[in-house]
């Protein structure tokens, strides 16, 4: 196996809300390899983004992350806990957008509107890597550059509301890229952009991906672009990862209900017309007050009343590098029933 | 000329809505007095036909102009110029000729769902107010049947009939997805303009709600004006397919034709950045240099030229016409005759993980019954 650059374990994030406590996380578990990219893909609120922000620190408040481990390796194997560092201290502020970096999903809203494009890429520049006004605004020209924006001098002086989305979005990448992460956060980089700028910055997230040897977590909720861009694939659902292979493996041999009635539900070119597409019944629950039982029992086809309501599944790996939270799959589910 | 062949395509009895030329500009105003100093093109000379009970699909990329289509249709904005013409109780009536009242009575046979759930439903308004409004707006029906009438409508797009008194906050996405499409139902209309229908919506919600059209198409005899950016949903859904560029329709065609086999390099580069949900299928990919044209300063000939791998010199200097193709197959490109292009790749059944349903289906219950007694 790769060596492991990032290892979550047991993440719980909960929000605490007047009608109670929202669990947005409730014990995630995954690991990132070097130079590896991990698809995440889940449904709206299923905690994706709030994997993202955890693990950066950056949980908007009221929630709390109040759990679990998140290691950062570095070189020489030694290993940080992020989740035991102070969210505003000088420690996870010197590893946010040096070491980890992430690009968020409205490239609109998160580039600040009153600041030249080349402000904000120097500013990254000038915090992590030289104090040299000069040299960090010729890196940033390169960085323009390097993402494949057409004449970068001009567009540095640039303010957001000039940029079309994917240059804007070109920007984001800049931004992220300019002090060479060892990770990289993407939290749905393409879902505001047109299929043919998509596919752009999908080739050129590769590129990069390859110059300069980066890992990275892809999250996304479109299936079509995770077998695209994906190494390894965590399913998430209602908080927790419910699945999780590698990507040829995942799509040929899905084991949650969950994650097959997802590849089943969404339309693809070629099935053909008037065939019906499956549906997952119900919607997702909001994670306040769940019953301690599998969380995706309510809307499965295969639960086992007297299995799957007594606890919650454990992610248990079931072939080599195949994990599934679910019983059906799992040896002993004998024990639980009994 | 080209006109003539699309009424000679055409069985004239069939078709519900005929739209012919039609156009909007956008005016650009400029300084104290507002001086107008040029036009944003969203729609330049657009025609195209749906027949009853058919679903036409309309694909293109943000800016392309296609919303603003969709509701010039309705009239919901004043196209610049262009005739609508819709068909009621045999006679075609161009929507753009009627005054106010006619346009309103005009409106119970032509509908439309909004894209976003949350924006398109008055949050002050409880669900009964919402979905009976056409209702009420064209003084149809009044107290009791009007609650009955609701009532079956909730029912006929999967809801309870008890939750006539709540308001829209009470509802999720796809929920509130299925109030629009009832609102849009109410009046028993002909035509359903669908703009960007599930877009907003999650995936097994998105195969929910398209399941849902397609049983309502069936159960009520709709036509569709599907709008969508999403080629797999538009292959999913419609009978014929049109593709917008910057304010033009470059290619019209049976869907399946248009995936197989497209006229024009646009729809080319398009079906190919379609992400394969497939990891064993290596797509080769067109990656389109440049940006989609600016509609206010279009460039000079065909509007896609700057971005175009087969681009000649006749595309600088000279506009193509809307040539018929195959039957029924049209195409805004000088060289649509002569050039092979290169569909979708669809390979029914293969490297899909969905539709390899043998390797695919799930343990029965049973089985699981019998490994947990053991």
């Amino acid at each position: 196996m790769v060596d492991t650059i990032l290892e979550v374990d047991d993440l719980k994030t909960h929000f605490f809300l007047d009608e109670g406590v929202l669990k947005a996380l409730d014990g995630v578990s995954f690991h990132i390899g070097k130079q590896e990219t991990l698809g995440v893909i889940g449904e709206s609120g299923c905690g994706k983004s709030v994997t993202a922000r955890s693990i950066l620190r950056i949980v908007p408040s009221p929630g709390q992350t109040v759990g679990g481990t998140a290691k950062l390796f570095s070189d020489g194997g030694a290993s940080r806990d992020l989740l035991k560092l102070k969210p505003t201290g000088e420690e996870i502020r010197a590893i946010r957008g040096k070491e980890i970096s992430m690009i968020f999903q409205e490239p609109m809203t998160s580039l600040s509107p009153v600041h030249t494009v080349g402000d904000q890429i120097e500013e990254a520049i000038l915090i992590h890597k030289t104090q040299d006004k000069k040299e960090a605004h010729q890196f940033a020209l390169d960085m323009l550059d390097r993402v494949g924006i057409p004449n970068p001098k001009d567009l540095s002086k640039a303010y957001p509301f000039q940029l079309s989305g994917g240059m804007r979005q070109r920007v984001m990448i800049a931004i992220a890229l300019s002090c060479n992460p060892k990770l990289l956060l993407a939290d749905e980089p393409t879902t505001a952009l047109d299929v043919t700028v998509q596919a752009q910055i999908l080739e050129l997230m590769k590129e990069l991906q390859q110059e300069l040897g980066m890992s990275i977590m892809f999250i996304t909720h479109d299936l079509g672009v995770i077998a695209e861009v994906a190494d390894r694939v965590a399913v998430m659902y209602l908080g927790r990862v419910v699945e999780s292979a590698p990507v040829k493996e995942l799509f040929r041999n899905p084991l949650h209900p969950y994650t097959v009635n997802l590849l089943k539900s969404i339309p693809r070119v070629g099935r053909g017309r008037g065939k019906k597409l499956q549906t997952i019944q119900g919607t997702v629950p909001i994670p306040i007050n769940l019953p301690q039982c599998c969380p995706f029992m309510a809307r499965c086809e295969q639960a086992m009343p007297g299995v799957c309501d007594k606890a919650v599944p454990a992610l248990e790996q079931v072939a080599e590098n195949h994990s599934v939270r679910c019983y059906l799959h799992h040896e002993n589910n004998e024990v639980a029933s009994t | 000329m080209k006109k003539t062949t699309v009424q000679n395509y055409v069985a004239k009895k069939d078709v519900l809505l005929e739209v012919k030329g039609l156009k909007k500009y956008f005016p650009i105003e400029k300084g104290f007095l507002r001086k107008v100093v040029g036009h944003v093109k969203a729609v330049d000379g657009v025609d195209f036909y749906i027949k009853e009970g058919e679903t036409l699909g309309l694909v293109g990329e943000s800016g392309c102009g296609k919303s603003t289509l969709a509701k010039c249709v309705l009239r919901g904005i004043e196209p610049t110029s262009g005739e609508v013409k819709f068909r009621l109780n045999g006679d075609m009536v161009d929507i753009n000729s009627l005054g106010r009242h006619e346009l309103r009575a005009m409106r119970q046979h032509m509908q439309m769902i909004f894209q976003d759930p949350f924006s398109s439903l008055n949050p002050r308004m409880t669900v009964l107010e919402i979905v009976g409004e056409p209702l009420v707006a064209n003084k149809l029906m009044t107290g009791k049947e009007l609650n009955d009438r609701v009532a079956y409508l909730m029912e006929v797009v999967g809801l309870e009939a008890k939750y006539l008194k709540r308001y829209p906050h009470a509802f999720s996405g796809g929920q509130r997805q299925r109030l629009g499409i009832a609102r849009a139902l109410a009046s028993n209309p002909k035509l359903i303009v669908a703009d960007e229908a599930v877009s907003a919506l999650d995936v097994s919600v998105q195969a929910q709600i398209l399941n849902l059209l397609e049983d309502l198409q069936e159960q009520f005899n709709l036509t569709y004006l599907f709008v969508s950016h999403d080629l797999s949903v538009i292959e999913h859904l419609c009978d014929r397919v049109s593709v917008m560029y910057v304010g033009k329709m470059v290619e019209l065609a049976e869907t399946d034709a248009l995936f197989k086999s497209p006229k024009h390099p646009y729809t080319e580069a398009l079906l190919s950045a379609i992400p394969t949900p497939d990891p064993e299928v290596i797509m080769e990919r067109i990656i389109l240099p440049g940006e989609i044209a600016n509609p206010s300063a279009p460039p000079s000939g065909c509007y896609f030229h700057p971005r175009c791998n087969y681009a000649k010199d006749i595309c600088k200097t000279q506009e193509p016409s809307w040539q018929e193709v195959d039957a029924g197959h049209f195409s805004l490109c000088h060289f649509a005759k002569e050039l092979a292009l290169r569909g979708a790749d669809i390979q029914a059944g293969d490297g899909d993980a969905g539709s390899r349903d043998d390797t695919l289906q799930l343990p029965v219950k049973s089985d699981y019954k019998s490994k947990v007694k053991t």
